[in-house]
């Protein structure tokens, strides 16, 4: 019984299921203390140069030292993920900041700074299910 | 049974409510902290601007930057560069695409979620978004969120840009627009590729395709508050559709 109420709430929280993404459009998102800690920029199945590099900021008392960040490179994909898998748990204390960029035929863009310090079952992410 | 399954469905529940919370103040130094990383890297800062730069001072290797460079050549000499685009095939086919999607789409009704929908009103924007005119449109088939959905700012949470979809002479397009104040994006762009062509703005003109796979005429202008693009596929190269696209643009920019 506990390995149950420990498992569903990581399946729900992990949500790696592909069709969480943007369908129409790129879309991008970061999560913080679901478990994981994650910044991801996709568009299903349309596959672009993107890097995105994840900042998970957990103490304040030293925030140039109180941090790690997770840079993915530029990856030809329609999802690049930079994940932290069970880096932290639900009501964890980290705050998690993306930086969005796209290689667009040798231009570079900074599509957009994503933030989230909650696990927020927020729109555009979880709305394809 | 019920009092087996009753902390499961609790604690899922609960997971998303269990929020850590920051004052801005607090995520202010945090952010303070990563973009001085981002700086000893050399990696784009957020709200920094758009800049024209000189292409070997861009992050790309070697092999695209050659390869950059021969699609630009190539474009000069006979209007486009030949490859494949699979986004030209996707925009040809994409009223099939909807169709095929419309059960799912129809299961999504928030404001706020990504589904295509008919009017800009059904979505919760974090800007006015005013979009391509109806004149331009042969059909409109509907629009859709693009970027972030902005959460963390205390008023005028929403999507920080959209996507629009619809016919024209031209061909089947897309406008996509990303309000660089909401998303805090910003742009670094080859001197040797931009023009002015959009209402004096820094502008990119590309064309790829090949008889197979259609032609995207592809049109993105920046300035300091927008990143827009305009896309319309058609089965057939021609100067002319090159510079009704262009046009087209100008008028999306002057709406």
């Amino acid at each position: 019984m506990k390995s149950k109420i420990i498992i569903l709430p990581l399946l729900l929280a992990l949500q790696i299921n592909i069709v969480n993404s943007g369908v129409y459009s790129t879309t991008a998102h970061s999560r913080a203390n679901c478990v994981n800690n994650e910044s991801i920029t996709w568009f299903l199945w349309n596959a672009y140069n993107w890097r995105v590099i994840s900042f998970h900021n957990y103490d304040l008392n030293r925030p140039a030292n109180g941090y790690h960040y997770i840079n993915t490179g530029m990856g030809h994909t329609w999802r690049q993920a930079a994940v932290h898998w069970k880096e932290s748990y639900p009501g964890g204390s980290y705050f998690v900041s993306g930086f969005h960029y796209f290689l667009d035929r040798g231009n570079e863009v900074l599509d957009v700074n994503t933030q989230a310090s909650d696990c927020s079952i927020y729109d555009g992410w979880w709305d394809q299910n | 049974m019920i009092l087996k399954t009753l902390p499961i469905v609790l604690t899922s529940i609960l997971i998303p409510s269990l929020a850590f919370s920051f004052t801005d103040a607090e995520k202010e130094i945090f952010m303070k902290a990563n973009i001085k990383e981002l700086e000893r890297q050399g990696m784009m800062l957020p709200d920094s601007g758009v800049k024209l730069v000189p292409r070997k001072t861009l992050q790309a290797n070697e092999w695209q930057q050659k390869k950059d460079i021969m699609a630009s050549k190539e474009q000069k000499k006979i209007g486009y560069f030949k490859e494949d685009s699979s986004r030209a095939t996707y925009l040809l086919n994409f009223k099939e695409f909807v169709k095929k999607r419309a059960f799912l789409d129809a299961k999504m009704f928030k404001p706020s979620e990504t589904h295509l929908r008919k009017q800009t009103e059904e979505m919760v924007m974090a800007y006015t978004f005013v979009g391509v005119p109806l004149a331009d449109m042969s059909e409109y088939i509907g629009i859709a969120p693009a970027g972030t959905y902005v959460t963390y700012r205390s008023q005028n949470n929403g999507w920080s840009g959209a996507v629009q979809f619809f016919t024209n002479p031209v061909g089947t397009c897309a406008f996509t627009e990303n309000n660089l104040k909401v998303s805090h994006g910003a742009a670094r762009i080859a001197k040797e590729d931009a023009g002015t062509e959009i209402n004096g703005k820094i502008t990119l003109v590309d064309i790829t395709g090949t008889d197979a796979s259609g032609y995207l005429y592809r049109v993105k202008w920046f300035d300091n508050n927008f990143i827009r693009e305009l896309e319309c596929a058609n089965l057939k190269y021609s100067a002319d559709t090159t510079n009704s696209v262009i046009a087209l643009a100008n008028r999306i920019d002057s709406n």
